[in-house]
């Protein structure tokens, strides 16, 4: 890890610091008290069974007994604590990387799926828990085992360590090897899962379709083709992980033994190589031989955790590094705002990229109503967004009377603007707060009140619970009653200016009827562009301006349009054909 | 059936396996018993010869243990296997069996759970239940059986020591699903709260109301953390807990080797081997308690399992045919409802009563919600209805819920959502007609407007349809089907709202061609273009037909439909 990263993670950590090197010490702690049991019930044997001493063991179990002591309380604050100091790095690299999507500019945000920004927010952190917080705790612990075991059994006899470090690695070069093989069917498995899952939501999402076409023969033949593969794919990834761990289990007896006949013949032909070597201590070694190797699993699996925590890392590092919304206004917005002008606004989603606002100009004044209308892709909606600065143009601009848009905060300016967006957004929340999101400390007449006038008031009373009905993204709604939703936001919040983005042929003909009343009622006495997709709805706006491929090609009143006999006059003339 | 009835099939090598597994133990509970032989025959009588001998018989027992678990792994991996294949495809099947109707109130989501997670889930037990059922519990009691015959005293320590383990590994056991399912719950509440302003940004954006998201997560973050406490306070008593009632045990076994603690008499080869089986039953409890946690998963997902398999499959209903038809044959609902799962909130249809002629062309009109598409499919034996019957001529075709007729081969249906499968045009228009020749597959495309731009991807029958049909647009989807549709020699034509997202001039140029092609149909549409020239076009309004006639005679006599047409009146996009 290069240095930056690990100064950034060391950041995550404040606040933990001090826990955290409190944990790595109660680990090293509690596993050499550990280590030092068996180290010294073999000690307390030799002196047992020596036919000439004293046999006195009192200081050997003393010792054994603090051990314990230590050992337990050590263990369980080691435990604790790295589970502490995740969780609170859980929690601050989580609030980060939301503040940063809270922040960020949208266009940023927009170049990413909304599946990628969740999986940073919630896997994504918790791989980086799991592998640099716990994992690099228990990584810790594990080296400091294997490291302190071999430090002891190289103590009791350097012949039988030598022979225990030479030959445990033979287990696990077997298992990294089988490991290896195995994750090429492990692959497969997940390969064939996928599309066995693929292709039984593609037959369940078009349930009706099978059964319509009497095509449940086709789809049991093709799922069972899938099937079939899956089940070999299983029997391969399973066999293959099975053979591990009898296959550890054997070399580990293999070495047991070789150590239990080393050493006894060792013992028993009483060898002279400078050791003192007795039963006690060959206890305490294959106590050792046998425990030696669970760490060695332990490191080998965090290993890959923390390869998998370091990618997620750089993911988290970039989403909480998204550049924010430059700030570039300190101006006060003072009065009302008495117009709205666009000036030769030029704009590319990115820098570079096709433009899709080529040179927009238009003026419009306190109170008119004005109307965007023209075919998919010229660009309407992209100017409502321009308008609320979730993007700048790269050229040109918009004003407020006579000063730039861009010299207010954008705050100041959005609190000004209403938004009503086609994609409705409705959160996890009461009726109540969804209506008060614009107006939090609105009271429930007043909330009532803009339902009422949004049209929406019918609907809520029939929810079971009213204005306190909880609801949410998948709650149950149908488009038409999000739409009234939103518009009841809206007037609640009774913005200056109104900005709406009309539902498309989405919802049925007999609600657009309901939602279209509740629009005028919205934009009424109000300044107020709407991008139109019907022609009904802009006969009666003050300007309509026609968009096509980026360019205003035409502006003016219903009538004067049709006189003109241009683009909207063909428009208006099809709808009769 | 349950979820284990294709476990039956392999009964013999469930039961075998295991058996094959105790080898193993044997031999690695017989080891210590070795080593006390080795110490303190070998070692204390300086014989070098009964060293080697034991030596080599625990070798031996090591390697026979581990070519008999090899035979127990394998057929627990073949089992496993073999066993998670039969059950995906008898749910499938029976997925298929069930009908539309309890598809959909059983929530086609959590079917995929079935067939994908729970499925693997119960596979997985399987697999465990064969390879560690006995391991563990083998190791453990057959520890503490020959550590009360090295020593009665020996025995009672191994049993505290072990007991209490077990007991802390119980009651964290016992604990962790209440914690468990509160992580899971703020977790959710984590993802919804996420998942609502990544969507939602713009809109908070355009409210100033940054702070306000920024304050609602990081309350859920800390219910997280909370919850999250929870469980890691319970789990970090295991290793200090284990640890300390197994190395007592270890402590007390080196005392019973005390000449003054009156118990004398424990070699050194006991206390050797004692040691060993103290340090090794912690290994087989920890095993059990992950035996248990995943045994515990698969109940789980066998519980949701039989629930799935204990739903009753609907009768089919016989195909008859012939079945003729003429001029004069009607199509009759009586007194017809429906009722759709709870939670639809009982919209649907309700006392139908209609006959209608067999050679017409049917509009159905009405908003959302308002019964035409459920009458559809209640034509097109998707849905049997609750109440009432509907019969063709005098034949009943479904009556009372039951399905008494398979009317398949006569209604060529086409549902608003439209489906397309993975495969080539030709394997999708085969559902409709597999003996259908390429000339008609052609020329189905081309009454439905959908040649012209499959030629573009090269030869129309060969081009690929990626899953879902998401390499077409909504419109040439719905040409592809309405094509599928043509090539059906089914004679009555049932059309969901299936033109909705084709453009003017390719919507009349298909509109034209109908009535050659389907005397009989049914035709849903949004758009009263497509219904106005119809020979009668029904109204609906909370399930129930509020008006019928010609669109004039509509347009005279119903307020609401004429209200409809004015608004459609000045759609440009």
């Amino acid at each position: 890890m290069k240095k930056k990263k690990l100064s950034l993670l060391w950041g995550y950590l404040q606040g933990s610091r001090g826990l955290l090197a409190f944990s790595l010490l109660s680990g090293t702690i509690s596993t050499a008290a550990k280590l030092l049991i068996p180290f010294f019930a073999g000690k307390a044997i030799n002196v047992l069974f020596d036919e000439a001493g004293n046999k006195d063991i009192s200081v050997y179990l003393v010792l054994m007994g603090v051990l314990l002591v230590l050992g337990t309380a050590f263990r369980y604050l080691f435990d604790y604590l790295t589970y502490l100091v995740g969780q609170r790095v859980v929690t601050r690299m989580r609030t980060a990387v939301f503040a940063s999507y809270m922040d960020a500019n949208l266009s940023a945000l927009d170049s990413h799926s909304e599946g990628d920004l969740t999986l940073r927010l919630m896997s994504d952190v918790e791989n980086v828990n799991n592998g640099l917080v716990t994992g690099f705790a228990s990584l810790y612990d594990g080296i400091i085992s294997i490291v302190l075991t071999i430090a002891f059994m190289m103590s009791l006899n350097y012949i039988l360590g030598f022979i225990v470090i030479v030959l445990t690695p033979i287990s696990l070069l077997v298992s990294r090897f089988i490991s290896k093989f195995n994750s090429k069917h492990y692959k497969r498995q997940g390969k064939q899962s996928g599309e066995l899952q693929a292709f039984l939501s593609e037959t369940l999402e078009g349930s009706e379709s099978v059964y319509a076409l009497g095509a449940e023969d086709e789809r049991t033949e093709g799922f069972e083709n899938i099937n079939e593969a899956y089940r070999e794919a299983t029997f391969k990834a399973n066999m293959g992980a099975s053979i591990i761990n009898p296959l550890t289990r054997l070399v580990n007896a293999v070495v047991n033994c070789a150590v239990l006949i080393v050493g006894a013949l060792f013992i028993a032909g009483n060898w002279q190589v400078g050791i003192v070597f007795l039963v006690g201590d060959l206890s305490a070694f294959l106590t050792y031989a046998s425990t030696y190797t669970q760490p060695f699993n332990e490191v080998s699996s965090v290993v890959s955790e923390i390869a998998y925590a370091v990618a997620s890392f750089d993911r988290v590092s970039s989403a909480v590094g998204l550049p924010k919304e430059s700030e570039t206004g300190q101006e006060e917005i003072l009065g009302k705002v008495a117009s709205i002008a666009a000036k030769d606004v030029h704009f590319a989603y990115e820098d570079g990229k096709k433009e899709v606002i080529k040179g927009v100009s238009f003026a419009l004044k306190e109170g008119q109503s004005a109307a965007l209308v023209g075919p998919t892709g010229s660009g309407k909606t992209t100017i409502i967004s321009l308008l609320m600065r979730f993007y700048d143009p790269q050229k040109g601009g918009f004003f407020l009377g006579e000063e730039a848009a861009s010299s207010f905060p954008r705050k100041d300016l959005r609190a000004r603007f209403g938004m009503v967006l086609q994609d409705t957004w409705i959160f996890d929340g009461t009726v109540r707060e969804n209506i008060a999101y614009g107006k939090e400390d609105a009271s429930l007449e007043e909330i009532k009140k803009a339902a009422q006038e949004a049209g929406a008031s019918s609907f809520i009373d029939r929810l079971p619970n009213g204005y306190d009905t909880r609801i949410g993204n998948d709650s149950g709604l149908s488009k038409g009653e999000r739409q009234l939703l939103s518009i009841a936001r809206v007037i609640l919040m009774d913005p200056e200016v109104v900005l709406l983005d009309e539902a498309t042929s989405s919802i049925d003909v007999l609600t657009e009827k309901r939602l279209s009343a509740s629009l005028e009622r919205l934009l009424a006495g109000k300044t107020s562009l709407v991008v139109a997709h019907r022609l009904s709805t802009v006969e009666h706006s003050d300007l309509i301006l026609v968009l096509d491929g980026g360019k205003i090609v035409e502006s003016g009143t219903h009538a004067s349009l049709l006189k003109e006999g241009g683009f909207y006059a063909s428009l208006y003339q099809a709808q009769f054909e | 059936m349950t979820a284990l009835t294709p476990l039956k099939k392999y009964r013999a090598k469930v039961i075998f396996a295991p058996f094959m597994k105790l080898v193993e133990c044997v031999a690695e509970l017989a080891t210590p018993f070795l080593v006390r032989y080795v110490i303190d025959d070998g070692i204390a009588e300086r014989r070098m010869d009964v060293i080697l001998l034991f030596g080599g018989i625990i070798l031996a027992l090591a390697l026979v243990g581990f070519g008999s678990t090899m035979v127990a792994q394998y057929l627990a991996s073949r089992v496993a296997a073999d066993y998670g294949h039969d059950l995906r495809s008898a749910l499938f099947e029976r997925t298929l069996a069930l009908g539309e109707r309890d598809l959909d109130t059983f929530s086609k989501a959590k079917i995929s759970t079935l067939i994908g997670n729970d499925a693997f889930a119960m596979q997985n037990g399987v697999m465990m239940f064969i390879r560690l059922i006995f391991r563990p519990p083998f190791l453990i009691f057959g520890s503490l059986i020959l550590s009360f015959v090295v020593s009665p005293w020996a025995g009672l320590i191994f049993t505290g020591a072990t007991l209490l383990s077990a007991a802390i590994m119980g009651i964290v056991m016992a604990l962790s699903p209440r914690r468990y399912r509160d992580i899971q719950s703020s977790l959710d509440r984590l993802s919804t709260v996420s998942g609502d302003d990544i969507r939602g940004r713009r809109q908070i954006k355009a409210f100033n109301n940054q702070e306000k998201e920024k304050k609602r997560y990081y309350e859920a973050t800390k219910g997280y953390e909370r919850n999250s406490m929870r469980m890691g306070t319970l789990n970090s008593i295991i290793n200090p807990f284990t640890f300390l009632f197994i190395d007592l045990g270890i402590v007390l076994v080196v005392c019973l080797g005390v000449p003054e603690s009156g118990i004398a008499g424990l070699s050194q080869g006991s206390i050797a081997s004692l040691i060993s089986y103290l340090v090794s039953s912690l290994a087989a409890l920890t095993m059990w308690s992950r035996l248990i946690t995943s045994l515990n998963k698969a109940r789980e997902s066998r519980r949701r399992l039989d629930a799935y398999f204990a739903i009753p499959i609907p009768e089919k209903g016989e195909l008859v045919s012939p079945l003729v038809f003429n001029e004069g044959t009607p199509i009759a609902f009586e007194d017809v409802s429906y009722a759709y799962g709870a939670k639809d909130g009982g919209r649907a249809v309700s006392h139908l009563s209609f006959e209608l002629p067999y050679g017409k062309g049917i509009g159905l009109v009405g908003g959302t919600g308002s019964g035409k598409s459920t009458c559809l499919k209640l034509l097109s034996g998707l849905f049997a209805p609750s109440e009432g019957r509907i019969l063709l001529g005098d034949q009943v075709i479904s009556e009372n819920g039951q399905k008494k007729l398979d009317l398949r081969s006569f209604f060529t249906y086409v549902p608003q959502k439209i489906t397309l499968f993975r495969g080539t045009v030709r394997d999708n228009l085969r559902l409709a007609k597999p003996e259908a020749s390429d000339e008609e597959m052609l020329l189905a495309l081309e009454k439905a407007q959908a040649l012209a731009f499959l030629q573009e991807k090269g030869n129309p029958l060969e081009v690929a349809i990626k899953e879902g049909g998401s390499n077409f647009s909504g419109g040439q989807k719905q040409r592809l089907a309405l094509a599928r549709a043509f090539l059906s020699p089914a004679p009555i034509l049932l059309l969901d709202d299936s033109l909705s997202a084709l453009d003017y001039l390719t919507e009349k140029k298909i509109r034209d061609e109908l009535p050659t092609l389907f005397p009989t149909r049914f035709l849903i549409s949004s758009r009263l273009s497509l219904v106005e020239g119809m020979d009668e076009i029904l109204f609906f309004e909370h399930g129930e037909i509020v008006a019928r006639g010609t669109h004039e005679q509509l347009l005279a006599t119903c307020p609401s439909y004429k209200e409809l047409a004015d608004i459609q009146k000045g759609e440009v996009a």
